[in-house]
């Protein structure tokens, strides 16, 4: 048995254990700040990223474990009871103190405090309530909360949970039943389901009762492991838009899954490219805000899954030509929504624009920032595609060649 | 050729003024000459902050408070706020230009935003609003005493007002200054008070927990994600040298092939079959 470690050794080895969460947003709590001098901290409701790690992810919340000691022994999971990685546990009081000291020092928004189960599903989270409850109550810390929710835990405790964080999560980690089954035999999708379900409950009473007691006002979020069991993106593209519509959660998160230190022997040995992740995320963002069915995205698609080569909005646009080239002085805002290259808030902007002027292709490139891409798919009052939609090689000429390096 | 002299180089209020005057005597665009003038910003100064800065304190201009208001549609002010604080000294200019359109009968101008102009005033607007919060999340605070804290922070545009009301309205309680090298701004817990630019050794230089910190950041890297061109992205490389954080990163990155070859070779795992 090696000594115990010492804060700063906990404070490394519980931030390592949490970082294969891949949630870090700060944003979608109450408005908030600490001008009555009471206590410390805000949030302005859109989230802050105070730094990127070296893999350019962000960096917002101090996440980390209560204690990487855990009775389950889910596969993908470094701190599974049969793995040898180094344990440790933080008291209570030294997660505040820290979240403190970061806080005041502007390195973070908040914090992220989830843990592995120790003694009992409601051992555990009465622990995660309590930090919270010492933040908010003895602190008067009014930054941001993300608390882990443990699903077998009582639902008094996931109230409570609710009442002092401005997000919780569940993490489904594997798309399907069968993946649960064979990688976290201890978990069970039904109750998983269940304590979902009930905060989304819970989340939308609250949100409709302004004045009554608050409910994780920035919502609920998942997430899911890319890679580690063999569903294709439709599949995984269909369990979020389940989520999204069924259990309304505000963000599934997708992780490519990574090798890990001490892994079990039921795993890959080899990361899917980070690139599915990315077009997954791509393909979420689709369902959320362009108004795209989860089937459609995939529709037409050869074996289920996302193109890596390019993004899935250009992908479906391919494979849908007929339904181009689209003339943006006149066409619903639904429609411009599906050309290539064209966000949402250029297209809104082209909307209030084109009601004064008759756009043309150089007013679409300080629309949309660059006109190359969308060339072949629109129409404008001084362009019209001649029979680009119909070369086979338009692909190669839409796609930008370097978008892989990004991977590399 | 009309010159304008604003002494007062990143508030809206003394331009507003001057152009008041300017379009009350329909004086062309092409016509004026803009310049700013001796910063004499800070005599005296000392206000609350607010996030638009029309304070009543007002620099000199060329046709006193007697120019009649001109009715400008109600986006005009918000990005006239943003856009002064811009460095670029075409900034003055462009803002005229487009309250002369729109006072010839543009009234729409700022909804075409495929106008060139327009498009313009919104990418100067866009850095701005990209500066200041990158200012909000980029900047660190150093132990200076007991619940005193100091930060050195080098903004690319004058956006320390900008940013004022979110750090005062976060760190109520703490007693700080944050320098910079155009403008200062220290809070007592319960006034902020605007001051001149500093040098950077006015700044401590370090704080105990910066090790702690480096240290999470290390932990919470995953090196078989290791990506250096998406950090350069987020985080170009004139914020690196005031963020306690960066001087980690060539360490991870070089260290990270070996670190996730020893994590995939400890022993050969078979692909699990489905
Ligand atoms: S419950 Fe499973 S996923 Fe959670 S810490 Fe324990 S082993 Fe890891």
């Amino acid at each position: 048995m090696s000594k115990a470690p010492s804060l700063r050794e906990k404070l490394s080895i519980l931030a390592d254990a949490a970082k294969y969460d891949a949630s870090c947003a700060s944003s979608g709590g109450t408005r908030r700040d600490s001008r009555d001098g009471k206590g410390i901290g805000s949030s302005t409701g859109n989230g802050i990223c105070h730094s990127y790690t070296p893999d350019g992810r962000c960096v917002s919340l101090l996440k980390i474990l209560l204690t990487n000691f855990c009775v389950y022994d889910c596969a993908y999971c470094i701190n599974r009871k049969s793995s040898n990685v180094r344990r440790a546990r933080f008291t209570e009081q030294e997660v505040v103190d820290l979240t403190l000291a970061f806080y005041r020092r502007n390195y973070i928004e908040g914090l992220f405090l989830s843990s592995g189960i120790i003694q009992s599903a409601d051992y555990t989270m009465e622990r995660l309530v309590r930090v919270a409850r010492l933040l908010r109550e003895g602190h008067q810390f009014r930054g941001y909360i993300h608390l882990k929710t443990i699903p077998e835990a009582s639902p008094a405790l996931i109230e409570e949970a609710g009442r002092l964080a401005d997000r919780l999560s569940i993490n489904l980690e594997l798309p399907t039943e069968d993946g649960l089954r064979r990688f976290a035999p201890e978990k069970d999708g039904a109750t998983i389901e269940s304590a979902m379900g009930r905060m989304s409950g819970a989340i939308t009473a609250a949100a409709a009762e302004p004045r009554g007691p608050r409910f994780a006002p920035a919502g609920q979020s998942t997430q899911v492991i890319v890679g580690a069991d063999g569903s294709d993106d439709a599949t995984i593209l269909g369990r979020s838009a389940g989520l999204y519509g069924t259990h309304r959660l505000k963000r599934v998160y997708y992780s490519a899954f990574s090798p890990i230190p001490e892994s079990s022997q039921a795993l890959p040995s080899r990361a899917p490219p980070l690139a599915r992740e990315h077009r997954l995320y791509q393909a979420d963002w689709l369902m959320r805000y362009y108004g795209f069915g989860s089937g459609e995205i995939l529709a037409g698609a050869a074996d289920g899954m996302l193109d890596l080569a390019i993004d899935p909005k250009l992908a479906w646009a391919l494979r849908h030509r007929e339904r181009f080239p689209v003339d943006v002085n006149h066409a619903e805002r639904e429609m411009l929504l599906r050309i290539p290259g064209l966000g949402v808030r250029s297209v809104d902007r082209l909307i209030a624009a084109r009601r004064h002027r008759s756009l043309r292709l150089a007013d679409l490139a300080r629309l949309a920032g660059s006109e190359r891409r969308l060339r072949p798919f629109v129409v404008t009052a001084d362009h019209r595609p001649t029979a680009l939609l119909d070369r086979a090689d338009l692909r190669s000429i839409v796609a930008p060649p370097r978008q892989l390096a990004l991977f590399a | 050729m009309r010159r304008v002299v604003l002494a007062v180089p990143d508030e809206f209020a003394p331009f507003r003024q001057a152009a008041r005057g300017l379009l009350a005597e329909a004086v062309p665009p092409h016509a004026i000459a803009w310049s700013e003038g001796e910063p004499d910003l800070f005599a005296g100064a000392s206000a609350a902050p607010t996030s638009g800065g029309v304070g009543d304190r007002v620099g000199p201009a060329p046709d006193g408070p007697c120019a009649p208001p001109v009715a400008v549609p109600a986006r005009f002010l918000p990005l006239a706020e943003e856009v002064i604080r811009h460095r670029a000294p075409e900034r003055f200019a462009l803002l005229y230009e487009a309250l002369w359109r729109i006072t010839q009968g543009e009234r729409a101008l700022l909804q075409v935003a495929s106008d060139p102009l327009v498009h313009r005033l919104e990418r100067m607007r866009r850095a701005v609003s990209h500066d200041a919060h990158r200012m909000t999340a980029f900047l660190r605070f150093r132990e200076a005493g007991p619940n005193r804290f100091v930060a050195w922070y080098e903004p690319a545009h004058r956006v320390l007002r900008q940013v004022a009301p979110f750090f005062t309205g976060r760190f109520a309680a703490m007693h700080w200054a944050i320098l910079t090298p155009d403008a200062s701004l220290a809070w007592d817990g319960s006034a902020a008070c605007f001051g001149p630019g500093v040098s950077r050794d006015a700044a401590p230089c370090e704080d105990a927990l910066e090790t702690w910190w480096q240290d999470y950041y290390r932990a919470t890297f995953n090196p078989a994600r290791a990506n250096e061109t998406a950090l350069r992205r987020h985080i170009p490389r004139r914020f690196w040298r005031n963020l306690p954080e960066a001087e980690t990163v060539p360490e991870l990155l070089s260290q990270a092939g070996r670190r996730t070859a020893a994590m995939t070779s400890e022993k050969l795992r078979p692909v699990i079959k489905n």
